[in-house]
């Protein structure tokens, strides 16, 4: 160690002492109450708040929303009970004839049928070529 | 080592500790307190555990180092979370408190304003080395970092700080 880092060592010393002489005492430290955490700010209060609001409503308004959405009854509707929307096509003009027995001696009345529907479009004579 | 002779380990180390914890905290004699406070508070109840690796005063400047870091880093994250709309105060450069450089002696007033030109890491190598008469090989086990790095800052540090005092003329 040459005579510069005596001086380094020197000031060191100097400030060594000069700084525990201001040190607490251990005991006085030890027993000192730990001090209080600081307050948590208003944000962060208001936005706990906020998030716990948010789930509250969250949970509150989800059985409301399930039973809007569940079929009447609170039961979901049989998948035997449902018809296609276009089921209706399926029954043809004179389908009856075909679910009917035949009853000897009993004619069938014409006229009970639905006359069929002529839904040709009429073409004006003119416009053929 | 004994337990129960860990508090009289502690008590005779405290003058060198309260010292070691003011450096930590930037000379703010507050925040050292309760940074040893929490420390001592830490060993004392087990939260902190001698292994034996190293000597007690090795280990027990690590753990001072360690929560002191721990204290800086929550209130730079409180800072950094809630002080973003207030004026936020920047971190003050070494050594913060103009009243321990006014209450210190000239040749000590010297030595923390030529130290506050030093990087953090050239200033606790030779204040462990200095102040608290350590070896390199221990001040860098509590700063951990590698011998060689420890050596080779601590020969910067060293040059560098004889070069600022001799500038600035300070006298003993």
């Amino acid at each position: 160690m040459n005579r510069e880092d005596h001086d380094i060592r020197d000031r060191f010393a100097a400030l060594r002492q000069e700084e525990a002489a201001q040190a607490p005492e251990f005991e006085q430290l030890l027993r000192r109450a730990p001090r209080p955490r600081p307050e948590y700010p208003r944000i962060l209060i208001a936005a706990t708040l906020c998030l716990a609001l948010s789930f509250a409503a969250i949970l509150g308004l989800r059985p409301a929303f399930q039973r809007r959405h569940s079929a009447p009854g609170g039961t979901a509707l049989s998948i035997t009970a449902w018809t296609p929307p276009t089921d209706f096509l399926l029954d043809t003009p004179g389908s009856e004839l075909l679910r009917t027995v035949p009853v000897i001696g009993v004619g069938l009345k014409v006229e009970s049928f639905p006359k069929p529907e002529l839904n040709h479009r009429k073409v004006a004579r003119n416009a053929l070529p | 080592m004994d337990e129960s002779a860990l508090p009289g380990e502690l008590e005779r180390m405290h003058p060198a500790s309260f010292g070691w914890a003011l450096w930590c905290c930037n000379h703010r004699r507050e925040e050292a307190e309760e940074v040893l406070q929490t420390t001592y508070l830490k060993i004392l109840e087990g939260t902190a555990r001698f292994d034996g690796k190293s000597s007690l005063r090795t280990w027990l400047f690590a753990v001072i180092r360690r929560t002191a870091m721990e204290r800086r880093r929550r209130q730079w994250l409180r800072g950094q979370i809630f002080d973003r709309w207030q004026a936020s105060q920047p971190e003050a450069p070494f050594p913060p408190d103009p009243e321990t450089v006014a209450s210190a002696t000239e040749s000590s007033r010297a030595l923390l304003l030529a130290l506050a030109s030093l990087s953090a890491r050239q200033r606790d190598l030779l204040h462990l080395v200095f102040y608290h008469d350590m070896t390199v090989e221990e001040a860098s086990r509590i700063l951990k970092v590698s011998l060689g790095t420890a050596r080779t800052h601590f020969q910067r540090g060293k040059r560098q700080l004889r070069k600022i005092l001799a500038e600035t003329g300070g006298r003993k």
